[in-house]
């Protein structure tokens, strides 16, 4: 359920980034979800398809990755992705740690352009069905 | 044209946690995050800290729920100070919301805030509030496995309590598979067995919350 909240915080950086830039519209943008968000990937695409109709994102589309997640050994100076929910540094033994990687949601980029071209593009496709 | 912008989402849900936890330690005031699933047992544990504490009137209590305002008018009857946040169907609470609930209480007048988050082992691991202590609270009808499947709120606790220990000998709660995943997970963390019902380690919990003010206290200074 926090999948929506977060999109909206993503998408209203989105908005104001490509208000900021004078852009017609948004194409495209690109996102980093860290393993650790808690997000699952249906619901994560439900809400990017819930939130962007009637915005200037809704002909965008979501490139997004998953960020593996990377953990620094509370005991010794090793870094490692971790293979388990439980810890356990593959050179000390020590368990927890802090996660140094894998925790953020990031907007990454956008791509803009011409609105009305990227609507019309999609009105011809439909004329010609 | 692309545009480079690299931006964390939760940084504003930060900047908010950074201004309500400055905010807090102006006030000398031991914010606690107490986050469990539905039904564990949040305001019971309250009611019973509040009937316990020396002084109810330094108590303030953030309730956190979809809908209704039953558990904060428990919380008032029971003799604390109480805000009720209501989501509307969201599944966590967000610091700008504590921000804005902290605005209802004479923070002059409190040493100790509870916040209770929406009941949800998931979502709420995710947002900072502001806190100074986070803590996560599973009772035994729950299941052994809850500190494995949400393992993001184990990992970042400061203190685990485990309620409903008068039910133990009632359901299969495998308390040493329970004991050491907690300890695998967050390894040192303080691990609270408690009942509501019979008063079993309260005495400990409410030491526990003495000690935490005066540590605010002394961070304070």
């Amino acid at each position: 359920m926090h999948e929506l909240s977060l999109m909206q915080a993503v998408l209203e950086k989105a908005l104001a980034v490509a208000d900021e830039a004078g852009a017609g519209g948004i194409i495209r943008l690109e996102v980093e979800v860290g393993e650790l968000c808690g997000i699952v990937p249906e619901a994560w695409e439900m809400a990017f398809e819930a939130a962007t109709p009637g915005t200037p994102l809704e002909n965008a589309a979501m490139d997004w990755r998953v960020v593996d997640a990377r953990v620094q050994c509370p005991a010794c100076p090793h870094e490692y992705s971790p293979s388990d929910i439980i810890w356990e540094c593959p050179a000390c033994g020590a368990f927890g740690g802090e996660a140094i990687a894998g925790n953020d949601i990031v907007l990454v980029r956008l791509e803009v352009g011409d609105l009305n071209a990227s609507v019309s593009k999609t009105g011809a496709s439909r004329d010609e069905n | 044209m692309k545009i480079d912008v690299v931006h964390r989402v939760l940084k504003l849900n930060d900047e908010f946690a950074a201004s309500v936890r400055k905010r807090l330690l102006d006030h000398e005031i031991t914010a606690l995050n107490l986050i469990s699933a539905p039904g564990s047992g949040k305001t019971a544990l309250l009611e019973e800290t509040i009937g316990r504490w020396e002084n109810r009137g330094q108590l303030a209590v953030i309730e956190g729920d979809p809908d209704t305002t039953l558990d904060a008018e428990r919380i008032q009857r029971a003799g604390a100070a109480v805000t009720q946040i209501n989501t509307e169907g969201g599944c966590h609470l967000e610091a700008n919301l504590v921000q804005r609930a902290l605005d209802n209480f004479d923070l002059d007048a409190i040493e100790l805030l509870f916040i209770e988050n929406v009941g949800n082992l998931l979502c709420p691991a995710g947002f900072d509030l502001g806190e100074r202590f986070r803590v996560a609270m599973v009772s035994v009808t729950e299941g052994a496995d809850k500190p494995a499947k949400y393992p993001k709120l184990f990992r970042s606790c400061d203190l685990m309590i485990l309620n409903k220990s008068d039910l133990l000998p009632h359901v299969d709660f495998d308390l040493p598979y329970f004991e050491h995943t907690v300890k695998c997970l967050n390894p040192g963390v303080p691990l609270l067995t408690v009942s509501c019902k019979t008063g079993e380690g309260l005495d400990s919990w409410m030491e526990w919350l003495r000690t935490a003010v005066a540590s605010t206290a002394k961070a304070s200074q």
